[in-house]
Parts: structure tokens; sequence; C-alpha cells
């Protein structure tokens, strides 16, 4: 019993970790289908701005939940303006420009800050289940996550911003001719995915630490969800992650963790094969 | 009032328009009639801003525009009903109608006032896009292009492939609005027939320009062969 319920929680921590790295690209790539390979470092550059500024004494929760997302937004506000916008949606070459950016932001943070970057401890301690232990940030994971997707679906759903954005994403030319500013929605969701790229990189930081290179961990896993979610992104994306998140800590609790990151590989390898256009590319085509 | 003084643009090096010249008066109705691939559309789409003119101008209501993007154009009175069903397929049109509000900076509550004059939207307003039929989403597209009031309406081929039923049903709406609202129409067509119920003067594009301008009170006293003037023969 104590057991099925660690292994649970260890289950919804794997899903909701899954999502929080995946939620800024579902934005940026699924909503904008801006393909952002700095992505990985835009959860990079949150986990450090909360690290950082929590080391130098601001209040730990002012740090991850306004501070990390508020100076990622910034950061894409300031790519999306300089570079992606300039591309005017050439595939190639904003591939290569936000690689380009991801490099530099990689020498950057290993330049200036370092392999040796103190952390932050997860907050809270532990409590015992059984004979197991759990810390209690596990529940605040899953907790910020679930009320991050709720918002944003809401958001979508129910406010006139939220519905200025769907309309804009579905039918640029559409939205443009019925007197949209398509210019500056686009660059408002592309800072809205950025500062929730930022709020996950810093929530996940003190369990995974922060590195220079931590965001390549992350880009590729946060890809892979997105595109198998499919065309609806948020939806998508969320039941991409319930989905790998399920099967590769299943795995890792059966054998070891490197097979769980196969079995997330082999799973997607498996539903791209069956479902070209994702999970929404058939199901779910309704939803937001 | 719209003037289009020797508007020339296509698509990268490929020229469409080779000059054409327009003059719509305020509340008058015209249309521009052509085959297939005289630039009809791309006119349309040059008015609205959608691509890059390369000579010309154009004024609106005594602004020059030829520099907007589509967006200012929306908002300095051009409604703009785009070729080919021009509704969000993903989107209910409840909310596409709330859309059409947002996008001009309007309160997207208020949609009494638009299903007022389109009563038949209200069984569909659940609905989404893609589960419209042609007809419904050409009322929807008029209906959202109508919502903030434009002064001037672009129409591209409203009545395309949709069934008798429906063209009478836009035709008698928009010989309505064009009476109480006093609104300047450019219609772009095939259906010479349409064009001639609801237009003032009739335009006929050939190769990129305007190759004449009839009033429709001529061609109705069958003083003028549009046929002919169609097949360039005259």
């Amino acid at each position: 019993m104590d057991l099925a319920l660690v292994v649970g929680l260890h289950l919804m921590h794997a899903i909701a970790s899954l999502a929080l790295v995946s939620i800024g690209l579902a934005v940026i790539f699924g909503m904008l289908r801006v393909i952002n390979f700095a992505h990985g470092e835009f959860l990079m550059v949150g986990g450090y701005a909360f690290v950082l500024s929590a080391g130098a004494g601001v209040n730990l929760w002012l740090a991850m939940l306004v501070i990390a997302p508020a100076a990622v937004g910034m950061l894409g506000y300031l790519v999306e303006r300089l570079v992606i916008r300039r591309l005017q949606g050439d595939v190639i070459a904003t591939i290569l420009a936000t690689w380009g950016l991801s490099l530099f932001l990689v020498g950057l943070a290993a330049t200036v800050l370092g392999y040796h970057q103190q952390g932050v401890a997860p907050p809270f301690g532990t409590i015992e289940i059984g004979s197991y232990t759990i810390g209690i940030y596990t529940f605040f994971v899953i907790g910020i996550t679930v009320v991050v997707i709720l918002a944003l679906f809401a958001w979508l759903r129910w406010s006139r911003a939220g519905l200025l954005v769907r309309g804009t994403m579905q039918d640029g030319e559409l939205a443009a001719g019925l007197g949209a500013d398509t210019v500056r929605i686009r660059s408002a969701t592309f800072v809205l995915g950025s500062a929730l790229s930022g709020l996950a990189g810093a929530v996940l930081a003190p369990l995974a630490g922060v590195l220079p290179e931590i965001g390549a961990t992350y880009v590729v896993k946060a890809f892979i969800t997105v595109i198998s979610g499919g065309a609806t992104a948020l939806t998508g994306t969320t039941l991409a992650a319930a989905l790998f998140g399920l099967t590769s800590q299943a795995a890792a609790f059966l054998s070891r963790p490197v097979v769980g990151e196969v079995a997330l590989l082999v799973v997607a390898v498996v539903l791209l094969r069956v479902l070209p256009t994702g999970i929404t590319g058939r199901y779910f085509r309704k939803a937001l | 009032m719209l003037t289009v003084t020797g508007l020339r643009g296509g698509y990268g090096s490929i020229p469409v328009l080779n000059g054409v010249d327009l003059e719509v008066g305020t509340g008058v109705a015209a249309a521009v009639l052509g085959s297939n691939g005289m630039g009809k559309t791309t006119l349309m789409r040059a008015l609205m801003g959608f691509l890059t003119v390369t000579a010309g101008q154009v004024v609106l209501d005594g602004r020059d525009v030829t520099d907007a993007p589509p967006q200012e154009r929306a908002r300095a009175g051009f409604g703009y009903m785009p070729q080919g069903q021009g509704v969000f397929l993903r989107m209910t049109v409840r909310d596409q109608l709330r859309y059409a509000m947002a996008a001009k900076g309007r309160p997207a509550g208020s949609l009494p006032g638009i299903l007022d004059r389109f009563p038949a939207l209200t069984p569909l307003l659940d609905r989404t896009g893609d589960a419209l039929s042609g007809g419904e989403r050409q009322l929807v597209a008029l209906a959202c292009c109508l919502s903030t009031r434009p002064r001037t309406l672009l129409l591209d081929e409203p009545t395309e492939g949709l069934q008798p039923s429906f063209v009478d049903q836009i035709l008698e709406l928009l010989i309505m609005l064009k009476r109480q609202d006093n609104l300047t129409i450019l219609l772009a067509e095939q259906n010479l027939e349409f064009a001639t119920a609801l237009c003032d003067q009739v335009s006929i594009m050939r190769k990129g320009s305007i190759a004449a301008t009839v009033p429709v009170a001529a061609i109705r006293e069958a003083s003028t062969d549009v046929d002919l003037l169609l097949a360039g023969e005259l």
C-alpha cells in the first residue's frame, strides 16, 4: 500500500516534470510554430535567475515564481524582436539562429557563472510514507504544474487575449484582415512561452540543479512531447507528457533509469508511426 | 470613397497587377468582373495589404493606405471578406464573432447587434467553423467582416460555389446593408447576374488592369454587351 502510494507519486512527478519542461515549447513551437532550439537554454536561464537571486537573499518564492519567469520573458522579448521576427517564418534560418543562440547562452553561462554554482536545496523537507521517504517538494512540483496548465487553459478559453491568440494562431491572414495586430500578438505569445519556460527552469532547479549544459537534457524531451501532442498544442502536450512520463517512469522502476529514457523514445516512435500528426491530429481536435 | 491609381504588384517577381486604376464613390457598389487568372483576387489582396505593391497608390476616404499593414487598413474602414469561406475552422461561431470585435479593440461581449442582422447565425453559435456548410461559412465571414461597421467592403467572390438559396440570401443582405449604412462596396465576381443585381458600376479586369468601366444601367438596357467586353472584343 505504501509502496503503491510512493510509486504513484513518483509517476505523477515524472509526468509533471515532463509537462513543465514542455509547456513553454507547447506555446512557442506548438502554437506559434517557431522552432526554438534554445528552449533548453531558456529553462537553464530560468534556473540561474532563480538560484542567483535566491542566493543573493531574495525570498525563495519571489525568485522562483516572479523573477525567473520575468527574466526569461524579457529574454524572449529580445529574442523575438531581434531574431525571430526578422526571419519571417523561414524555418531553416530560425533553426540555425536559435541553435546559435543556444550555443551562445551555454557559452555565456559557462564563462560568467562557471560550473560550481551553488544550488538551492528543495524547500519543505521530507515526509515518511510507511518505510519510504519522499520530499514534500515533489507535491509542490505536481501542484504547480496542474495550476499552470489549468490557468493556461482557462486563459485561452475565456480571456479576450486568449481569444485573440487562438484565432491568430489558426489563421494569421484572416486575423489580420479582421484588424488584429498579429505581429504584436505573436510577440506577446512568444514572451508568454518564454516566461513559462523560465518558471519551469526555476521550479525544477532545486531537484535537477543548474549547469550551463542542463538545457540539452530538457530540449529533446520537450520537442518529442510537443510534436507527439500534435496540432492542438496545450491538450496534446499535456496528454503526451502523461503518456511519456508514465511509461518512462514505470520502465525506470521496473529496470533502470536509462531503460526509462529508452522506453520514452520507443513509445514516441511507435506513437508517431501510428498517429503521424500526433495525438490531437486524430483525437481531441476541438480542444485548445 | 476608394481611389486606386496605377497599382502594380504581384507575387515575388511575377507581376500580376499592371497598373490598376479604379474609383468607387462613397455609397457606390462597384464590381470587378473577369475570368480566372485576370488578377481579381490579387487586386483585393493588394488593397487589403497582403502583398507588396511596387507602384501606385490606394486612398481610402482621403487617407493614403498604400503602405499600411492589413490590420491598419481594417481599422481605417476596410471590411475584407476573403475568397473561399474565410472562417476559423477550429473556433465556434460565437468566438469568431467575438474575435472580430476584439481584433479591432472593441469589447468582445456584444453579440446581439450582429445577431439582429444575421438571425440565421443564432442556432449555429456553438458550431465550429469546420462543421458549417459553405453557405453558412460565407454568412459567418460576412457577419465577422461587418461586425465592426466598416465603411468600405471588399468582397472576393462571396457566392462562389454556393447553392442558389444562399446566393439570394447574401444578395438581399448586401442590398439592405448598402442602403442602410451607405456602404461602399468593391466586389470581385464572375457571376454577372449577381454583380448587376448588387452594383451600380461594373469594371472589366483583363490581364492585370481595368479594361473598361460601364454603368450597370447600360448593361440592363443592353446597350453594352458584357460578354464581348469580357472576351476583349470591344
